[in-house]
């Protein structure tokens, strides 16, 4: 459920333009990573992950709703297919990695091998795409839940969760604050 | 009482409730000067981990901090580094009366430098790596003020930072198996290879680096130079504080090929684009990469004289990079407009202690003799042309680079403006000069105490040198 959760969200930030969607994708993809990291942690811990990620993405989601930017521009769809496309390379990438980590770090499930692999993946393949605001840290959200799910894993450390939230916590309020300042761009 | 609770917790604690002084920067800069010396001062002569008798009372100052099941601890052999960074951020704190950066300089001076404190605190010390993100994160709204333009510049500063985090911290974990298992050739490998990509992208290293030049001419000046200044230093000692750590590190050459090699590019590659930049801002943010590199291949020598060479090259750089972006940042508010060499021109007329102040900066780092950035410089390249001429050669063009750009400065800021514009403002006529007007002290003020501390390091580098050997016995296997 989680994989599902986690791929399904990235693609459809990857694929949309529309900032509700992209923030209430990013919500459910923290859904998704507390369910992986769940397997790992015990579910209080993990909660730490769901609460900071909701947050982080309220927080956006109130920024960008204040902020002066334009609303996002409607997209031809030969840009959907070059996204989706790109993020199949993604795909067969991970498909490639994912039985090496699994060699590397033994403790790891395949489910969430594949899953941290292709939420970093297409988190860096969004983020090479952005250059607004909302997009890039978004994106910088999506590339460190899945390596939160990775590392998951390999540590479990109250104070390393707890630094984690407030760095995702920390992305998100710089990101509502530069929002605020985005100037208006040409359509 | 701790230790990292009076150098960590304390200005960490003073820089959120200076926010709330913002609108009174006077204020909140005066209060952070305090805060700062006192710092300094307590790092000089408080002794940690050893009792002190004070008026019948006896306490200790412990090195350990507890928190959520790990601990920052600082011990008495890092004493002299938080002596040097509180003094260095002293000297910030007051550079920035003539600056005049944006109200949220001290409180993010202040808790930039309690997190990079923390970054080499902190145990396990690979944690280091979410200090330095969250470093950078409130680092933000100094960096972007409302009505900035540096919000491009900021947004990629924040994704490298953001991808190299998690490289670091999962090393972390590998390290531990290649520690256990040293023979593994593979494993050390792999965790090598990971540490890299973390580090070439904290660092800004070649093609990783165009987040500073971008940041340092979009952003204002002194508050990008306090940045570039700071984050790249604390990465390079966590960097000493691996190679100290784990022997596999230390004992690759292959490691230290690697480092020279980086360093060399780095030094080559910011030299070319330093002497062909035509804004400034973006020349500053190109010697930081210069700087780099130098600090790279001082590292890389891998000999003690290597490591306290990283060190010693951290003052003159300190000193200069707060002289040139001082004076531009004032430079700046003074002529309204970000300086491109086109709108220098002719400022020397108009303002000749400035642009005194801009190239005497600009030269001591590109190491010209009896300034400050000479000695260690020369001893770096002298080190390195015994056994890496190569490397010394690059190091020696990105000087030159730093050098020619000197030259052109220079001449945009003697110049004669364009007809019909002016690079001094809205004036009408021939620019009149000045010298002196009411308010100018604290530049005379600025300007002489840069002149003469880069002066006095130039001309007496041995006075310092005592203090820049002591500062590698803090790690246990390195300068030893």
């Amino acid at each position: 459920m989680g994989l599902i959760l986690v791929v399904t969200t990235a693609l459809v930030m990857l694929a949309t333009f529309n900032w509700r969607w992209r923030l209430g994708a990013l919500g459910l993809q923290y859904l998704g990573v507390f369910l992986l990291v769940a397997q790992v942690w015990a579910v209080p811990l993990a909660a730490v992950k769901l609460l900071a990620g909701f947050m982080a993405a309220m927080v956006l989601a109130i920024g960008r709703a204040n902020s002066r930017a334009e609303f996002d521009v409607r997209r031809w769809p030969a840009e959907w297919a070059f996204r989706l496309l790109a993020a199949a390379l993604v795909f067969m990438t991970v498909a490639s990695l994912a039985p090496r980590m699994l060699a590397v770090v033994p403790e790891m499930g395949a489910t969430q091998a594949w899953a941290g692999l292709l939420l970093a993946g297409i988190g860096l393949l969004n983020l090479s795409f952005s250059t607004r605001t909302l997009p890039v840290l978004v994106s910088l959200l999506s590339l460190l839940a899945g390596f939160e799910v990775l590392y998951a894993v390999v540590e479990e450390s109250t104070l390393v969760a707890g630094l984690l939230a407030l760095v995702n916590l920390g992305i998100a309020l710089a990101g509502s604050y530069l929002l605020d300042a985005e100037a208006p761009e040409a359509g | 009482m701790s230790a990292p609770l009076i150098w960590i917790v304390f200005p960490g604690a003073l820089g959120f409730l200076l926010l709330l002084l913002a609108g009174r920067p006077r204020l909140a800069n005066g209060l952070a000067v305090g805060a700062a010396f006192l710092l300094a001062w307590a790092a000089l002569l408080l002794p940690i981990d050893q009792p002190l008798t004070l008026g019948g009372a006896t306490f200790k100052v412990a090195q350990s901090l507890f928190l959520l099941g790990r601990s920052l601890t600082l011990t008495p052999a890092q004493q002299p580094l938080l002596m040097g960074i509180w003094g260095v951020t002293f000297l910030w704190l007051v550079g920035a009366l003539f600056a005049r950066p944006h109200g949220l300089f001290a409180p993010t001076a202040l808790f930039t430098i309690a997190f990079l404190t923390a970054s080499f605190s902190v145990e396990p010390f690979l944690y280091a790596a979410l200090m330095f993100e969250l470093t950078a994160l409130f680092a933000v709204p100094l960096l972007a003020p409302p009505g900035s333009r540096s919000r491009p510049a900021v947004l990629r500063f924040l994704a490298f930072m953001t991808i190299g985090m998690p490289f670091i911290l999962f090393v972390g974990w590998m390290l531990a198996g290649v520690a256990a298992s040293p023979g593994i050739l593979v494993l050390a490998v792999r965790a090598g290879l990971l540490l890299g990509i973390g580090f070439v992208f904290l660092l800004g290293i070649f093609p990783f680096h165009s987040w500073m030049p971008m940041l340092a001419e979009s952003a204002n000046p002194y508050a990008a130079a306090f940045v570039l200044l700071m984050l790249p230093s604390a990465v390079g000692l966590f960097g000493l504080e691996l190679l100290d750590r784990y022997a596999f590190l230390r004992q690759s050459e292959a490691l230290f090929a690697l480092l020279r090699s980086a360093g060399a590019l780095m030094a080559l590659v910011s030299g070319l684009f330093v002497g062909l930049e035509r804004h400034l801002g973006r020349m500053l943010g190109f010697a930081v990469v210069l700087e780099t590199g130098l600090s790279l291949l001082a590292i890389g020598l891998n000999q003690p004289i290597g490591f306290t060479l990283f060190f010693a090259l951290l003052l003159p750089r300190a000193v200069s990079f707060l002289v040139w972006s001082g004076t531009l940042s004032n430079l700046q508010q003074e002529v309204g407009a970000s300086l491109t060499l086109a709108r220098a021109r002719g400022l020397a007329g108009v303002y000749p202690l400035r642009s005194a102040g801009l190239l005497l900066a600009i030269f001591s780092l590109a190491g010209l003799p009896l300034l400050s950035g000479f000695p260690f410089r020369w001893l770096l390249g002298r080190e390195l042309a015994a056994d890496f001429p190569w490397a010394a050669a690059a190091a020696l063009a990105g000087s030159l680079g730093l050098l020619l750009a000197g030259v052109r400065v220079i001449a945009a800021l003697v110049s004669e403006p364009e007809v019909g514009t002016t690079a001094a403002g809205p004036l009408e006529g021939a620019p009149s000069v000045r010298i002196s007007a009411a308010g100018d002290s604290t530049i005379w003020l600025f300007l002489i105490f840069g002149a003469l501390g880069s002066l006095l390091v130039g001309f007496f580098p041995h006075w310092f040198w005592p203090f820049f050997v002591r500062l590698p016995l803090m790690f246990s296997q390195l300068g030893r």
